[in-house]
This record gives structure tokens, sequence and C-alpha cells, in this order.
């Protein structure tokens, strides 16, 4: 697609919530071996990561983050116009949307348009472009809420993703700015890699049978059924190799800005490996890239809000240039260079009961 | 690169404890799964400035292979 420029809508605050137990990779999976689970951690670098407890969905999350957010900036709720909820593990299948009921959670008006938004690990570039879409055509406020339980649709048992999935969630307010404060965004698909992270179950295309969904044994050995998230690693590798630093060079281009000029480097948090690679190929210092993957795994969505809340609370803050990139199933994939000076609160709290 | 220092790179990157030689072949080898062929392609596009994808890496044979797909001219 085209460059999305926005003049200006901003970020003024962000909180992440996430669970408070605390799995370690070394032992999780009942098919690795000790010794294949070290090997595993050394390359993905997930150390360990958070999910959440029996009962508690994605919404959980995202209404105490969102809460926390309000709060914190002293918003006046009924001046929120439009609620967004960006997750892949809503409260019920599509109906009703998530958004409604957080709506009513959250004491917002009734006024306030809301509704979900579905993508994978590269949905958050992609709502906060409509979240910013939205704030340029008159919106007062947007409160974007992103949340993910993966744990509940990733197998244990499975060689490819037992150890990589987090849960975690993220509320942010969008708003306009008093200033100019140019933002780019760049969005890409390719759905011929449609089935390269897929969960083949539960869909109308695949219904629910009970031959689908009972777990069985695959070639590798790994255990899985028709409800969890299947992954051809290799493929996905590939295509973040060939598309990620192209895309996030282009859209600093497109900004007129140079690789140099950016402060931070936020990308989503597949893999270390990887992350070591593009840095590795921006030709940028380690400190540019804030890194949380080792303590809360791939969180999909969330993962680049949580890093930036996780990098401030461990006192590296996060100001100025940055660029936030997103990429996975679908394949889909988005970058946006923007500048997070417009900050004027953040929080990294720990799931509530 | 050469190729004996190449051939003691790709022994410490498959963490093989026999030496890695020309003849070396890939095929059963439990070593040479995903997370080398990642490793691979790392250490191939640091040394040789050239990105060979996951899928052709996991395909090939042995070690006389992978060094025609870098460029024999780039290993001597």
């Amino acid at each position: 697609m085209t460059i999305l420029q926005y003049a200006r809508p901003v970020i003024k605050g962000i909180v992440s919530c996430y669970p408070e137990n605390i799995v370690d990779n070394l032992t999780i999976s009942p098919v690795l071996s000790l010794k294949e689970a070290q090997k595993i951690v050394a390359s993905t670098g997930i150390r360990e990561r958070r999910f959440a407890s029996k009962g508690v969905c994605a919404s959980d999350m995202c209404v105490q983050a969102g809460e926390n957010l309000l709060d914190g900036l002293n918003v006046d709720r009924d001046s929120i116009d439009v609620l967004v909820f960006l997750s892949q593990t809503p409260d019920y299948l599509g109906v009703p949307a998530t958004s409604c009921l957080i709506q009513e959670r959250l004491g917002l008006s009734e006024e306030t348009a809301a509704f979900d938004m579905v993508l994978g690990c590269s949905g958050f570039v992609y709502a906060l472009s409509t979240a910013y879409a939205y704030v340029e055509a008159g919106a007062k406020r947007v409160l974007l809420l992103v949340g993910e339980t993966t744990s509940r649709f990733t197998s244990l048992g499975d060689k490819t993703t037992a150890l990589l999935f987090g849960d975690a969630a993220a509320a942010l307010l969008i708003e306009e700015s008093d200033t100019e404060s140019s933002s780019f965004f760049s969005l890409k698909t390719s759905g011929a890699g449609g089935q390269a992270i897929v969960i083949p179950s539960g869909g109308y295309r695949n219904p629910s049978t009970a031959e689908n969904i009972s777990i069985v044994e695959h070639e590798d050995g790994s255990r899985r059924g028709g409800l969890h998230v299947q992954m051809d690693g290799m493929q996905v590798f590939d295509f973040t190799m060939k598309e990620v630093v192209k895309n996030i060079k282009s859209i600093i281009s497109h900004a007129n800005e140079t690789v140099d000029d950016v402060d931070h480097y936020i990308l989503h948090q597949a893999n270390k490996f990887m992350l070591d690679m593009f840095l590795k190929k921006l030709k940028q210092p380690a400190e540019k890239m804030p890194i949380s993957i080792d303590r809360f795994g791939n969180t999909s969505t969330v993962s680049i809000p949580l890093t930036i809340t996780d990098s401030i609370a461990s006192g590296h803050g996060i100001d100025g240039k940055s660029i936030f990139c997103g990429y996975g199933a679908g394949l889909s994939w988005g970058s946006v260079f923007l500048n997070l000076s417009s900050l004027d609160y953040t929080d990294h709290q720990e799931y509530k009961k | 690169m050469h190729l004996a220092e190449f051939l003691e790179e790709l022994t410490e990157l498959l963490e093989v404890e026999e030496a890695v030689t020309l003849d070396t072949s890939f095929e059963g080898m439990d070593e040479y799964d995903s997370l080398a062929v990642m490793s691979l392609i790392a250490f191939i596009d640091e040394n040789f400035d050239k990105t060979i994808s996951g899928e052709k890496l996991s395909n090939v044979k042995g070690v006389k292979e992978l060094i025609t797909l870098i460029g024999e001219d780039n290993i001597s």
C-alpha cells in the first residue's frame, strides 16, 4: 500500500499488563528434553514467559490496563470517541465484539464507537494507523486496547511453537497533538503465505469436529490438535529476512530521515536471533533496540507496546524518533516512523484479579 | 574465506563432535536442524554478504553442495 502520512495524532500514554504466572521454558514442554529446550532457548532468547490464569481473558488484562491509563492521564471518560480492541483471542467468536463489552466495563459513553480488529503479530502497527486515521478525521481521543492469551491456542507438545508465545495486554491513548508531529506508515500483505501460521480448525472454513480438534501426534513427534496454532518456522523466518529490514528502511526514507537518525527501533519480539540479525543489517547499536522477549516471549500484537513500557520501567527511557515494525501471520507486515516525545504517562504492571 | 576456516566454523556452528569435512553429508544428521539452518543463514549473510533462504538450505545434502550454493569463488 502507499505510504500513509498523518500530521497530528500522537500517543499520549501506554500501560502494559501481564499475567502473574511465570513459565520456565526449560521445563515446560513434555516433548522436549532439557538439552533440546536449552538449544531452543539459546536461539529464540525466550527464557521465560507469562501465562494468564484459567478464566482470565485478554479483555480482562486490557480493562485493567485501560483503567490505569485513563486514571494516570486523568482523562474524562466521556472524551473517548473511539475504542479499538485488537486481539486474536476475543471473549466470544465474533458475536458480540469484545470492544462493545469493554465500552461498558470501562464506563465509556454510549457516544463511543467501539469495534474489534483481528490480525497477527503485524496487527499493532495496523491498529495504530486506524487509531491515527480516526484522530486525523476529527475523533478527540482513541483508546487502543491490544491483548492476547496466545497460551490458549498453543500446544506445549508442539516442538515448533511450544516455547514461543506469551500472554499480555496493553492500552494506548491516541489524541491530537498541539504541534505538528508527522507519522508515516507502510502496511503490506502476502496472503500466499496464509498457511504459514494457522489455527486450522474452529472457524467456518473447517468447523470443529470431534475428530479435527483431538490431539494427534505428527511426523516430527509434535502433539497438537486443530484448535492449536501451527507454524512453518522456516517459511516465516525466510519471509522476515526478506521483508522486515527492507520495509523499515523504506519508511525511514519516506520520512526523510536516515537509519542513524532513529533513536529507537521497537520491533515485534518474535525471536532474539532474528532481532540480532535485523540489528546487524541496520548497522545500529544494541541500545537502540530494546528487548523484552527474554522474559515475556512472543506476545504477538502486544509485543511492541510491552517492550516500550518494559524498557521505560527498567530505566531505559524511550523518547524521540522511533520505528515500530510488526510482522507475522497472514503473512502481514508493517512499519511506522513516529515521534514518541508525546508520551506523558506509561506503566508496566502485573494483572491483579 | 579459506576452506579450512570454513569447515572449522561449520563444525562449531553445527555443534558436531566429529570435524566437518568436504565429504560430510547433512542427510540424516540430527544436528542439521532448523535452528542450525538459521545460524547458517546468519553466518553466510555475515561472511559472504549473501542471503540464502532457509528453504534452500534445509534441502542441501552436504558440504560440497553448500559450498556450491555459497559460490565456489568465495571459499578457496
